[in-house]
């Protein structure tokens, strides 16, 4: 009861919220500071302080943040380079300041080097800090001019001393530079600058709510002259999503997930040594949460995104993760597919790891690019293709099973999930040609995503073809099926990696390194359970 | 004699050369991305899938995939022939294979005819959009409507055009255009507001394939000396106000489409077809459809004198229909064989 009430309690505390309008969507307050910490140094959290204390403490405050590590250097030559010193990972503002003409030159380079890019990735963070300690500018106190040339010049009321900068910026507005004199182009040129630093550069675009101010910095429209745009959605229905994208990230559904099948894997364990009903379901139990947290993950986003929430790779792999972990529990249901529970616990694990600390970089809620912009077709296309690619890994993951323990129900089982991986495949090929059709003019351009996905259906093809004729054994064509997984990887996230052709919104930094591991790891276990194998049927004839 | 040939026939539809044909194609496919990530998504598909041969340092030939489409439809008529076995059970087979050759016919022939476009417009509301195709094949034309082939690059000829006689003296694809000309007055301002031309190549400038003409009129003693470039998006008003421009071969298309208004992600437009006019939006993500014609939106781009240009990309597909055709019979292949006959296949 307690529980539940505090519960509540922490439900209700995350419904303050501001938004903002960053990155083309309008987001809470919350998602933006998290996205902010996470450039600086790939944590959402600082000393203690949550992400959007910390920011709100760099903006009130800038002073006392300015010796705060807050900056990470990845590689010791670039610190050297900075002339900081190269044991520490982290910096403050004041170590970068202190040769920021260093930053600045380098930020001039055009080559690709990954010294270049750090560099140059800290040259923009560094200036996302300055546009956060500028934020507040324009609600500083009013600025002195006691020059009575000054105001005669610039137009302004002789009785007054002080004015806001949004004044002056308006009258600077109206004023031919060509005409005005070194004093009045030193104030218009500071106030500019102090505009531009705070407001143009910064990735703070706060909207004015008709009705209230939503944390506002409309400097940017009101020195274009332009209306402060109201946000376009009705505000009660909006402040819910914001509330809702609060929660999301507060209670962390998918960081649940995993710790939900990490206790599937340690019962799995336990189950080895001493084996007992009861732990077996308990794991099936938690599967069926598992997969009710995902759903539910999914849901949450697209009610807070207001689309379906297939938009991005991280997306698609939860996505697989749901149909995986569905397809399991169905079986697991039917009292089948027992003895893969451990390594489909383990794989859906090791996947969904991937997708929490490799794929998922800062703001997980990004707005879909309009070329993708078609929800129905989106849909079917990505909803069709995940059954397909989960059915798949399924078929590889039972593959290494049969290795292990074949036996005639087991392969039957393999040649059901091999059916049912190749068949949602193509069938979302087939869709996914149909929305290219509708969307780009053409069913079919050999786009490499498009080449990737065509080679897992002949790839499964393959198999059931020499398995048709009885060109593979049955233990051939299980090692065949054994590599699915790989092939599944190196057609889904593989492709990605090359960066080339309509698809590559796919594309993520760093998952080349994990892609090899598992390829090397994977490639390693099936040798090793091939031969294994065949050692057991040679021993056996003997 | 017959049985021999039977029995090489039936060989040719064996499961062995369906397997060897699958990895043809898995090996083609693999190679073929991995080219284009070299050269890019539209060369190395034409280069890998839009091909019947790969060469191999320009000596060694590996087949491409228009060859093992070629052999792929002879191998799946012969096993519909001889291998699948001809009982009711098997129709779902048929017709999942059927759907296949019907796909691999469609596109080779489809490939014959298909053709790509590449269109710009402005932004008034009255131009209509032009339309070229994407090929080696270059013309002059006069006032959109009379043209003559240009001769392969660096090839100078003499022609008539209208009512002009018109002499090549300049050609070249790898061109340098010039902003300023002395002591020569016969030359006047081409379209982009340059006054000369050499054919150089300048290494990382811009190349600009395009010709020097001189145009004269065959009633007037007016001779002109014309620079007309390849990329040049508006025409050279010769002196008797007649336009004269270097465009790829142009499509006539049997509709005509004026740009309204643009923004990043598309165009509003008039289309005009079947005396009928409508308004229509072609968006990165909406191509308009008529005629076997894809349109669709490519990019916008300030001209010199800060006029908008809108691009397209279009394409004429005779069998576009194809692989709709291929998604419903295998669509109903698969109900067949894995659901109306499944129990029977158990018993």
């Amino acid at each position: 009861m307690r529980k539940s009430f505090l519960f509540i309690l922490i439900f209700i505390s995350l419904l303050w919220s501001e938004g903002i309008y960053d990155q083309q969507r309008i987001k809470p307050f919350d998602s933006f500071c998290r996205e902010i910490l996470f450039d600086f140094n790939g944590k959402t959290t600082f000393q203690g302080l949550s992400a959007t204390e910390l920011i709100l403490k760099i903006i009130q405050e800038p002073s006392s943040t300015a010796h705060f590590d807050l900056f990470k250097i990845n590689r010791a030559e670039v610190a050297e380079l900075l002339h900081l010193d190269s044991k520490k990972r982290y910096h403050s503002y004041s170590d970068l300041q202190s040769n920021s003409f260093l930053l600045d030159e380098y930020n001039e380079r055009q080559d690709n080097h990954p010294v270049t890019q750090e560099l140059k990735n800290l040259f923009k963070q560094k200036h996302i800090y300055e546009s956060l300690i500028h934020a507040l500018d324009y609600k500083r106190p009013l600025i002195e001019i006691s020059s009575d040339s000054l105001k005669r010049e610039m137009g302004l009321e002789f009785s007054r001393s002080l004015f806001s900068p949004q004044e002056l910026l308006a009258h600077f507005r109206l004023l031919d530079s060509a005409s005005m004199s070194d004093s009045a182009l030193w104030w218009r040129d500071s106030l500019l600058f102090q505009t531009y630093i705070g407001l143009q550069e910064s990735p703070l675009r706060i909207y004015e709510s008709p009705d209230q101010q939503v944390l506002v910095s409309a400097w940017f429209f009101l020195w274009q002259g332009k209306q402060v745009p109201s946000i376009s959605l009705p505000p009660e229905e909006h402040d819910l999503r914001l509330r809702a994208e609060i929660f999301y990230h507060t209670v962390n559904f998918p960081q649940k997930a995993l710790i939900l099948l990490g206790l599937v894997i340690l019962l799995g364990l336990i189950s080895r040594v001493f084996p007992k009903s009861v732990l077996e379901r308990i794991q099936i139990v938690l599967v069926g949460l598992f997969s009710g947290m995902l759903l539910f993950t999914m849901c949450l986003r697209a009610y807070i995104m207001h689309a379906p929430p297939l938009g991005s790779l991280y997306e698609v792999i939860l996505l697989v993760l749901l149909f995986i972990s569905l397809i399991l529990f169905f079986l697991l249901l039917k009292k089948q597919l027992i003895s893969a529970l451990f390594p489909s616990s383990l794989l859906m694990f090791i996947l969904l790891f991937f997708a929490q600390n490799a794929i998922l970089q800062g703001d997980s809620f990004k707005v879909l690019p309009p070329l993708l912009n078609s929800s129905f077709w989106l849909t079917i296309h990505v909803f069709t293709i995940a059954l397909g690619y989960s059915g798949m890994i399924l078929s590889g993951l039972w593959a290494h099973l049969c290795l292990i323990k074949p036996s005639e129900q087991n392969h039957r089982l393999l040649y059901g999930i091999l059916i049912f991986g190749v068949g949602f495949t193509l069938i979302g090929i087939l869709f996914g040609g149909i929305w290219a059709d509708l969307a780009w003019g053409r069913f079919w351009g050999f786009d490499p995503k498009e080449c990737g996905a065509l080679f897992v259906v002949i790839w499964a093809m393959i198999a059931l073809h020499a398995k048709a004729g009885r060109l593979l054994t049955q233990e051939g064509f299980v090692f065949f099926t054994a590599w699915n997984m790989i092939i599944v990887a190196l057609c889904w996230f593989g492709i990605n990696l090359l960066n080339i052709g309509l698809h590559s919104y796919g594309s993520q930094k760093g998952i080349g390194f994990s892609l090899l591991f598992f390829i090397l790891v994977d490639a390693s276990l099936i040798l090793f359970l091939a031969w294994f194998q065949r050692r057991r049927i040679r021993s056996s004839h003997e | 004699m017959f049985n021999v040939i039977r029995r090489y026939l039936k060989k040719l539809a064996s499961l062995q050369v369906t397997i060897v044909l699958l990895a043809f194609l898995a090996v083609l496919l693999f190679w073929g991305v991995l080219y284009q990530s070299k050269v890019g998504v539209e060369l190395g598909a034409e280069r890998f899938f839009g091909s019947y041969f790969i060469w191999i340092f320009d000596v060694i030939p590996l087949p491409g995939l228009y060859s093992l489409l070629v052999v792929s439809a002879i191998h799946l008529i012969l096993s519909m022939i001889y291998r699948i076995p001809h009982r009711k059970k098997s129709i779902g087979l048929y017709l999942i294979h059927f759907a296949l050759l019907i796909l691999i016919l469609g596109s080779l022939l489809g490939s014959y005819w298909r053709i790509s476009l590449k269109g710009y417009g402005f932004v008034d509301g009255k131009t209509p959009i032009i339309f070229e195709r994407i090929s080696e094949n270059y013309e002059i034309v006069l006032d959109d409507s009379i043209s003559v082939p240009l001769p392969p690059w660096g090839t100078l000829k003499s022609f008539q055009l209208g009512t002009y006689d018109i002499k090549m003296i300049q050609s070249c694809e790898k061109g340098y255009p010039l902003a300023n000309v002395e002591n020569d007055q016969l030359i006047l301002k081409n379209a982009s507001g340059f006054q000369g031309f050499e054919c150089t190549d300048k290494g990382d400038l811009v190349l600009f394939p395009g010709v020097v003409l001189l145009v004269k009129h065959r009633d007037w003693f007016h001779e002109e000396k014309v620079l007309l470039g390849l990329n040049e998006r508006r025409p050279y008003v010769l002196t008797g106000g007649e336009k004269l421009r270097l465009s790829n071969q142009r499509e006539k298309m049997p509709f005509s489409i004026q740009v309204v208004s643009v923004d990043q992600t598309g165009a509003d437009v008039i289309i005009s077809e079947n005396g009928e006019q409508y308004p229509r939006r072609i968006a990165l993500n909406v191509p308009f459809k008529s005629n076997h014609y894809s349109i669709y939106f490519a990019s916008v781009l300030d001209s010199f004198d800060h006029q908008k240009i809108v691009l397209f990309k279009a394409r004429r597909d005779f069998f576009d229909i194809v692989p709709y055709l291929f998604t419903i019979i295998l669509f109903i292949g698969f109900v067949f064989n894995y659901f109306v006959f499944r129990r029977g296949k158990k018993s």
